[in-house]
């Protein structure tokens, strides 16, 4: 009698196993039932940014235009909520006033980073990660996955801002100049000054995280 | 000759477990950008020209209209007290070098493209780090399940 190899055992073991489970996860053809989708969360602020970016009063604050569906303008097919949609045009503006300021430029090198043709740029990204911090700010709706504040603007736990050696000093006067850039941008697109008060609540509070 | 028999299954459960780890990442990755929208505006650029004399309203004015009939220039914004001109543009359809050369060739004005160091931009927002290991693996899976 020859020895038999146990290898043609062992794999057919796991892939009898591996179907099992794979067949176990197969779930029963049964029609789900009709769920709701789950209600946004917003705020008046948040539905008065929806409803002044539809051009609608923007003394007003109408129920559920904030999270109202539109279509996105900048994104052909997609559709997105008017609220993000009008937190975004300003930190579009806002983007490019802080890319021509001195005082500020150097805090965002990424703006103003080349890249080939055709691939996503930092101004993409930066828009996207800015525009979900400040919708979660706003609206209560967890979108932003990006770091706190505080460990986004401190080299020790994120090694892209500042360095070990030279600290990038994030003072009150720049985080100024910063709320004003954005400010500038909000009036560019003529948003009341009232709604740009309470954007800039918003933004300050933020100022103790950021500044350190 | 048991040795090296040990030493190879030890090594060969070591690659399986870090290539099972992976491909379970890979995986991980794959649900969870698989139907997600590309980023709005995303090959959008901002450039930005310095310029070396004193620019007023109305030339600051006149140098905006230049820029917005450049090729893929979509918008402008002339911070006149700096004499610092930002403009965005597709970079799919020009670069900065090529919209430089095009508006030096109907103007007047000293200036100077604005490019970023490699130093400066390893410091810098943005929140997410695109560069890393992590956001290039996501980036590249992302291209492929989309």
């Amino acid at each position: 009698m020859f020895k038999k190899s146990k290898t043609p055992f062992v794999i057919v073991l796991t892939i009898l196993i591996g179907f099992g489970s794979f067949m176990s996860c197969k779930k029963d053809e049964v029609t789900p039932p009709e769920v709701e989708p789950p209600v946004l969360m917003s705020t008046p602020l948040y539905d008065t940014l929806g409803w002044f970016i539809q051009g609608g009063d923007p003394s007003m604050a109408i129920e559920g235009q904030g999270t109202k569906s539109i279509s996105d303008p900048d994104n052909s097919g997609q559709m997105i909520q008017a609220g993000r949609l009008a937190i975004r045009k300003v930190v579009e503006g806002s983007l490019q006033i802080i890319a021509g300021d001195t005082v500020l430029a150097k805090y965002f090198p990424t703006l103003l980073n080349e890249v080939g043709n055709g691939n996503t740029t930092g101004f993409a990204q930066l828009l996207e990660s800015f525009t979900d911090f400040t919708q979660q700010a706003v609206s209560g709706q967890m979108v932003y996955q990006g770091k706190s504040m505080a460990d986004a603007h401190n080299n020790m736990t994120y090694s892209r801002f500042g360095s070990a050696n030279q600290q990038f000093v994030t003072d009150n006067a720049d985080f100024d100049k910063f709320v004003g850039d954005i400010v500038l941008a909000a009036q560019g697109l003529n948003v009341p000054n009232s709604v740009i008060g309470q954007l800039g609540v918003i933004l300050y509070s933020t100022e103790n995280d950021i500044v350190q | 000759m048991k040795t090296r028999k040990k030493i190879k299954m030890v090594a060969t459960i070591l690659l399986g477990g870090a290539f099972l780890f992976f491909a379970t990442l890979v995986i991980h990755i794959g649900i969870m950008v698989y139907g997600k929208e590309a980023l709005p505006l995303a090959t959008t650029q901002i450039g930005r020209l310095d310029f070396d004399e004193q620019i007023n309203e109305g030339q600051a004015n006149a140098i905006e209209n230049q820029f917005k009939n450049i090729e893929g220039v979509k918008s402008t914004y002339f911070n006149v007290g700096s004499d610092i001109l930002i403009y965005t543009f597709d970079n799919r359809k020009n670069s900065t070098e090529n919209i430089y050369k095009e508006f030096n060739q109907g103007s007047n004005y000293l200036s100077s493209r604005y490019t970023v160091s490699e130093e400066d931009l390893s410091k810098g927002c943005p929140a997410i780090e695109s560069d890393s290991f992590y956001g290039k693996l996501t980036s590249m899976v992302s291209k492929i399940v989309n």
